[in-house]
């Protein structure tokens, strides 16, 4: 497959759920009110554990506005691609894009990928919404922060590449999809730090693909040491989870690939591409 | 009319138990989503805090109860329940309306107000038994069952049933904006956020500025929401039980009757411009 | 190109079979699995410029066949070649061959225009930008889609969107194409269109088509050749003359006479041939119904015997093995 065709069939996709989206008009701005709700409702959530008369903690604020960018960021990969997929079998076009000789992957990116530019823009009017009820944002090695942020992003793809080809026959995605989103930020350290995880879920957070990129934002953004492999040497930490996030932001995107394409031999082998 | 009503709401509760069952994903899902829900401002309030202790301490200052995580758990409950219902008529509608069953069901019950009805009794039903059970996972997560064992549960059971109905009511009126704007997703997003701002789903109402708290109040499931903990974690009510009681009654059917109301004029509407079907 | 040669035979399969077990899977509780043998053993061979048409009953397995040779389904046995291509292991090059109409009218975008659908499909199918624009712009032309092109396809009718899915199919030009029920949904004229489409695609380009169909009086139009499914096999092919005739049908003759004296007893009398029957028609005149197996032999004797005793003939009627009787008498078991 010639990456030329691949690319030029992603713009092809991406251009076709650029337009359909643009039919949705109040979807497009209705998102940005959404994330600052979403801010709002977490500042509100949390002033009952806030003594009268005082300020959050730098912490907290970091946290809180950083990890609800992530959760918007980490929105795309994992809960669009199943859901599209599923869209796409309920309008009838599933097959019709496998009819075509195109490289099929892009196509059915299209719609996450475009979920994904919008979501950065969503992330950013979150930002500004937290900044302005927190007092500010705060970050520290920015630069670095957005590498091992970019770094994250092939491995969420994977992530949902893999859950797609899992999920292939499901026919309600939605809770699926949903409570996979919410277990992955959970774990991931989007939603919380790693440090306040009880031992047991951070023992199983290292086994969450998505842990590490996280992390090393996280670290990277707040100063502090990685808090993920908390047992070993700041130094130590910060070698073995660079190594681990490179590592799978290259092999998690191909095994979510190949783990695609098998289930699409399957379904073809067993009730076809419609099924489910 | 009670002839013609009362089969199409029991087919229609008879549909969607069958539905229910044809997606066992969502029962499983439906019982751990409040949970899950709950440990988000749980865990980070503990981090604000610096510990369960001071975090009981200072919520109990702030609040009136030390049982904070009891407190999030019935309003991420409640929050569930006001998303269920939201996005259960809003998507239904919009569903049928995309895969055309929507006229198919307005010949057949010659109106859409009874099967939304039944589909209405079912939820809160649905309802009722999941918070029993939501609660009692979420109270052996974090150690509070004793409050769900005594009898003051029953009490907030009663309140619980008492506001959805006026939960399902609203959800008429938002269904009903959902089927002239077509655009579900969304609305239904922003209105579920909203809802969980002005309702005090994680925190008292009397946080929220003064202009704010007023509007809120006005919403069926704030004076539940608060009455709820107030039987069970003896916080304040609004006045009193009993008021608090009446005002929610008449809540609910105004709510209920003006869902009504609005579907119906939506639906003429809508049969006068262009139909039902137009997806 | 290997030993199934594109350019004399587009489409050849061998012993195809394909079983579905279907059954409703969620991710926690399993249902119970049926056996469906969709595809029983199928082996059949289209010429270059053919219309070959698959007919059968709900079931018979004529989509599945389709997706087979599409390369949507892989068979569980035999195989299958559509222009040299072998659609497993090269489903690419089959897919950048051929041309094909899914049944339906939700295999289009409903929130893009029909314009913007055609443009998309035509891309991703590898069609060149300067070709695309001007053969969409045929297609518009030829088909009169000027008044709905550039509306949202959720503003179209049924027929409407069928015809686009049908437009859609003949973007690349492709030598072979599939098309599953093309007229479903479409009024007289517009069906009557999408017909001389066809019969122009076949007759004049010398394109490959395969037609899905219910509609017997279609496939009796357009097909050089049937194939009759049922139940996962073949259980006739040939031309639709060869079908009819492979059934021994009596047939019926009408003939609508004018009363000389009124009397039905006479005319019985008078025909003296068996298996006759006379009635009253309403305005005056007499049928006569009479069942032969040979018309030919029929006819002429009738007619001179009632000219000669000078009665009017007003109207005639023969009726003629259809391919409902074939598909009738080999599906279903009626004669």
């Amino acid at each position: 497959m010639r990456p030329s065709r691949v690319g030029k069939t992603l713009i092809i996709a991406l251009k076709k759920d650029f337009v359909i989206a643009s039919r949705y008009p109040f979807e497009l701005f209705g998102s940005f009110i959404a994330s600052v709700l979403m801010v709002s409702l977490i500042v509100l959530a949390t002033r009952p554990f806030v003594p009268k008369a005082q300020a959050y903690p730098p912490d907290f604020i970091l946290s809180v506005s950083w990890g609800g960018f992530l959760l918007l960021l980490s929105s795309s990969p994992l809960f669009e691609l199943s859901v599209s997929l599923r869209q796409e079998k309920i309008n009838g076009t599933l097959e019709q894009i496998f009819l075509s000789p195109s490289p099929k992957l892009p196509l059915l990116l299209g719609r996450a990928l475009r979920s994904q530019i919008l979501s950065i823009l969503y992330g950013t009017c979150y930002l500004a919404s937290a900044a302005f009820l927190l007092g500010g944002l705060q970050f520290n090695d920015l630069p670095k922060g957005i590498y091992y942020l970019l770094l994250g992003i092939p491995v969420f793809y994977g992530l949902g590449l893999v859950v797609m080809a899992t999920t292939f026959n499901i026919r309600e995605i939605m809770p699926v999809a949903t409570l996979l989103q919410i277990g992955v930020a959970f774990l991931s350290g989007i939603l919380l730090p790693f440090n306040l995880m009880p031992y047991s879920l951070r023992l199983l957070a290292t086994l969450v693909p998505t842990s590490y990129s996280i992390d090393l934002f996280r670290s990277a953004i707040s100063g502090t040491r990685p808090q993920l492999l908390s047992w070993m040497e700041t130094g130590q930490a910060y070698l073995i989870e660079s190594l681990l996030a490179h590592f799978i932001a290259l092999a998690l995107p191909l095994a979510g690939m190949l783990a695609f394409n098998a289930t699409v031999r399957r379904a073809k082998r067993r009730g076809g591409l419609q099924q489910g | 009319m009670l002839r013609r009503a009362i089969p199409c709401i029991v087919s229609e509760m008879r549909l969607e138990y069958v539905h229910m069952l044809r997606y066992k994903e969502w029962i499983l899902a439906a019982l751990l989503y409040p949970v899950i829900f709950a440990s988000l401002p749980i865990f980070l309030g503990t981090w604000i805090a610096s510990g369960a202790e001071e975090a009981a301490r200072i919520f109990a200052e702030n609040v009136g109860t030390e049982a904070y995580s009891i407190f999030l758990l019935i309003g991420a409950n409640m929050w569930f329940f006001m998303m269920t219902a939201l996005w259960d008529f809003g998507l239904k509608l919009r569903r049928e309306q995309a895969s055309g069953v929507i006229e198919a069901v307005y010949l057949s019950a010659g109106n859409l107000t009874w099967p939304l009805m039944g589909s209405g009794l079912f939820g809160a039903l649905q309802c009722l038994l999941r918070f029993v059970a939501s609660m009692i996972i979420g109270s052996i997560l974090y150690g509070t069952l004793r409050y769900i064992l005594s009898p003051r549960f029953l009490v907030c059971l009663f309140i619980l049933a008492v506001g959805l109905v006026g939960i399902y009511g609203f959800s008429f009126l938002i269904g009903s904006l959902v089927l002239r704007l077509k655009e579900a997703f969304s609305l239904l997003v922003i209105f579920q956020m909203l809802f969980g701002i002005l309702m005090g789903v994680f925190y008292p109402v009397s946080l929220l500025p003064y202009g704010l708290a007023f509007v809120s109040y006005f919403l069926p499931m704030t004076i539940a929401l608060n009455d709820m903990r107030a039987a069970l974690l003896s916080t304040q009510y609004v006045y009193n039980i009993l008021i608090d009681s009446v005002i929610m009654i008449c809540q609910s059917l105004l709510y209920l009757l003006a869902g009504f109301v609005v579907l119906k004029r939506s639906e003429r509407k809508i049969r006068k411009g262009v139909g039902l079907a137009s997806f | 190109m290997g030993l199934y040669g594109s350019t004399t035979e587009p489409v050849v399969a061998e012993n195809l079979v394909k079983t579905f077990h279907p059954s409703s899977k969620s991710l926690l509780f399993k249902n119970k699995t049926m056996t469906v043998r969709a595809l029983d053993g199928v082996s059949l061979r289209i010429g270059q410029g053919e219309c070959f048409g698959l007919l059968g009953p709900n079931g018979a397995g004529k989509t599945t066949l389709v997706k087979v040779l599409t390369t949507l389904l892989i068979p569980d046995s035999g195989r299958a070649f559509v222009n040299g291509y072998d659609v497993v292991k090269e489903p690419e090059k089959v897919l950048r061959s051929i041309g094909v109409m899914l049944t339906g009218e939700r295999t289009i975008y409903w929130k893009l225009t029909g314009r913007e659908n055609l443009t998309f499909f035509g891309k991703i199918h590898g069609v060149p930008d300067d070709r695309l624009r001007l053969k969409i712009e045929q297609i518009v032309k030829e088909f009169g889609l000027q008044s709905f092109v550039d509306r949202m396809v959720e503003t179209y009718s049924s027929g409407q969107r069928v015809i686009l899915s049908f437009c859609k199919s003949l973007l690349a030009d492709a030598q072979t194409i599939f098309l599953d029920e093309p007229t479903i949904s479409l009024d007289p004229s517009y069906a009557a269109q999408i017909r001389d489409h066809i019969k122009h695609l076949t007759k004049v380009e010398r394109r490959t088509i395969i037609l899905t169909t219910q509609l017997m009086q279609e496939a009796d139009l357009l097909c050089d050749r049937i194939a009759l499914l049922n139940r996962g096999k073949i259980v006739a092919m040939g031309t639709p003359a060869e079908l009819k005739g492979s059934i021994k049908k009596e047939h019926v003759v009408r003939i609508k006479v004018s009363a000389k004296d009124g009397r039905s007893a006479s005319i019985m009398n008078f025909v003296g041939l068996p298996n006759v029957s006379v009635t009253d028609a309403e305005d005056g005149c007499i049928q006569i119904e009479v069942s032969t197996s040979s018309v030919e032999e029929l006819l002429p004797i009738l007619f001179e015997r009632l000219v000669a005793k000078g009665f009017r003939v007003h109207h005639v009627y023969v009726s003629e093995v259809t391919l409902e009787d074939v598909f009738n008498k080999l599906v279903s078991g009626g004669a």
